[in-house]
């Protein structure tokens, strides 16, 4: 169903929305909070809405630090979030990762408790290459409801059912032209931003032919295996597990972790599959456009562009997909 | 039935009833493990060549393959002492209750290896769950035709399951060769590295499958023999080990490639793993 919002009442509707729901916006053009009046709308924030689902620390055990303490399982959010402002290529990392965590009771129960209402943006940022990984950003992937911005309102698309408790009495139900309008721009959308080929190439190589490609060694070099992209990647998923312990006190945490990083694939022999820092970023790329592209017919990215944006050595992942698809 | 490991990481707790040092050196121990929960102890079912998590409250958690077989009545791992969780684990004396996790991985399709000649290669402390799968094959041993176990170690002190390994000895319905690398005071056995004697013991790959758990260096230097002696590459076994932490697929840390050790793996044939990069 399509709404209208006008723009004037866009601070009365969050308003209302805080009032049922934990609500979180964008703040600022570093991330997401909650909802204080402020409001960051001008492109995307430097990290995503990933940490909604994949915490930067989610403690899911307890126990007394002593041999023979017992584990107590530690359950998740208790109220239901909104998380308004997502940018679609953001929300589709989200579908994208929830195709591997679907059985994760953690990040189930944090799934059903979130809803996301999305932005599109009308022009693609200067690093952005969403639709190139397959992103429509009117689809409403991953989303409850997604906001259009036309003129002096938004066109509001609901998506879900169960969305409808987003929707306030701020919304009139749009009309004929709407519809027409919201379908017009969906439509130039898609024919102007049409999906990469190099997606299907990559498809049909080899596992092994890319894995021992030439070109990793030259690409790789200047890569420090910082993990920057790896922390700002919405779709990068990995993650480590620590028993934290103050006093007799403890908590086990998932935390996410990167593949950057040597100690990451480390045996407690000493032993190292991927010691070398070229191993391991051939792995990140391996995996996001061979090894989940094979599986869920999908790459692991949504060329939000963060990764090329804040990389302090320049990699830029276009130059890998390149030399993956040509290889 | 195989009971499936549940999708939580939440361990259960697990009461460490008899603790028995392997080896000389005293740096692998047995567990032996019940469960507190009697019903969860009594559906715990699992395949040889499984692993599980093993927790000690304020260390983390560890993959260790199991070492019992399913029909035993204790779960049994044994834990060589070599990193943060293993060191704790070695401290812990009989009574103390620890956390378990599993079973994970796929274990051996041990009814896929109904009616052929079975071939257990196994080097150094591998043999945990090769233990295991012997153990089961004996109790079904009519399903099964000739069986063979080559296993070795440094020296005689290193050898696992001592007592089991004179029992086995004696019966006629197993081909059993310990050997050792270098000659020991004591030591009357067969003296040699694993390849060399399973060179020697030459198994036919004739309607067989061999099973090979072992470091690095053994492995790479059986493979060759195994393929002289006829074992396709789909007729080998292998069990991989990698760094892990979920054990359910998600965290990654343990992918070869595309393959994940804990949820694919940890057994893999050896024509499947060479389709994959080596990162193991």
């Amino acid at each position: 169903m399509l709404f209208v919002l006008a723009k004037e009442d866009l601070k009365p509707w969050l308003e209302h929305l805080k009032e049922r729901y934990e609500l979180f916006v964008p703040k600022g053009p570093d991330g997401f909070g909650p909802y204080e009046g402020e409001l960051f709308l001008q492109g995307r924030t430097k990290l995503s809405a990933k940490e909604f689902f994949l915490p930067w620390r989610e403690p899911y055990l307890r126990f007394e630090a002593r041999p023979g303490g017992a584990f107590e399982p530690l359950s998740g959010p208790e109220k239901e979030r909104v998380v308004f402002g997502v940018r679609p290529c953001d929300a589709r990392g989200i579908s994208l990762i929830a195709k591997v965590f679907e059985k994760d009771p953690l990040f189930a129960r944090r799934r059903e408790k979130t809803r996301l209402i999305g932005l599109v943006c009308r022009e693609p940022g200067s690093q952005c290459f969403g639709w190139a990984m397959g992103v429509d950003p009117f689809s409403g992937e991953g989303l409850s409801l997604l906001l259009v911005e036309e003129g002096e309102r938004f066109l509001a698309r609901l998506f879900e059912k169960e969305g409808e408790g987003l929707i306030s009495p701020h919304f009139r139900p749009a009309g004929e032209e709407d519809e027409a309008l919201f379908e017009r721009l969906h439509q130039e959308f898609t024919k102007k931003y049409p999906p990469s080929p190099a997606l299907q190439k990559l498809k049909e190589k080899e596992v092994l032919s890319l894995y021992e490609a030439p070109f990793w060694e030259e690409l790789a070099l200047p890569c420090l295996n910082c993990g920057t992209c790896t922390f700002l990647c919405p779709t990068c998923y990995c993650f480590d597990v620590q028993d934290e312990v103050v006093g007799t006190e403890g908590v086990r945490v998932r935390l996410p972790d990167a593949c950057m990083f040597e100690l990451y694939s480390r045996h407690a022999s000493g032993h190292n599959p991927r010691r070398a820092p070229q191993a391991r970023f051939r792995n990140r790329f391996m995996h996001k456009f061979k090894y989940y592209l094979d599986e869920y017919d999908a790459p692991l990215c949504v060329g939000c562009g963060r990764c090329i944006e804040e990389c302090p050595a320049g990699v830029n992942l276009w130059d890998v997909i390149r030399a993956m698809s040509e290889v | 039935m195989i009971a499936l490991p549940t999708q939580d990481m939440i361990p259960l707790p697990a009461r460490i009833e008899r603790v028995v040092v392997e080896t000389e050196d005293g740096l692998l121990k047995s567990f032996y493990l019940r469960l507190l929960d009697d019903e969860a102890h009594q559906a715990f079912r699992h395949r040889p060549g499984q692993f599980a998590m093993l927790s000690v409250a304020g260390k983390g958690e560890c993959p260790i393959g199991i070492a019992s077989a399913p029909s035993e009545e204790l779960i049994m791992f044994t834990v060589f002492r070599t990193g943060l969780v293993t060191d704790a684990l070695h401290r812990l004396s009989e009574g103390t209750v620890i956390g378990l996790r599993g079973p994970l991985g796929n274990g051996y399709p041990l009814e896929e290896f109904r009616g052929k000649n079975i071939v257990l290669i196994a080097g150094g402390f591998a043999v945990t769950t090769l233990r295991a799968t012997l153990v089961h094959l004996l109790e079904h041993r009519e399903d099964y035709g000739e069986i063979t176990m080559i296993y070795g170690a440094r020296n005689p002190g290193l050898l696992l399951y001592k007592p089991e390994l004179s029992a086995w000895k004696k019966r006629d319905d197993l081909k059993l060769y310990l050997t050792i690398d270098r000659e020991a005071p004591g030591w009357d056995g067969l003296v040699g590295f694993v390849p060399q004697i399973t060179e020697q013991v030459a198994p036919r790959g004739e309607n067989a499958v061999a099973l090979v758990c072992g470091p690095p260096i053994m492995i790479k230097f059986t493979l060759p023999v195994l393929e002289k002696c006829g074992f396709g590459p789909e007729q080998v076994y292998l069990s991989l080990e990698n760094r892990m932490r979920c054990g359910l697929g998600l965290c990654r840390h343990c992918n070869v490639g595309p393959f994940l050790v804990c949820k694919d793996g940890p057994v893999v044939t050896l024509s499947k793993l060479k389709s994959y990069p080596p990162e193991y």
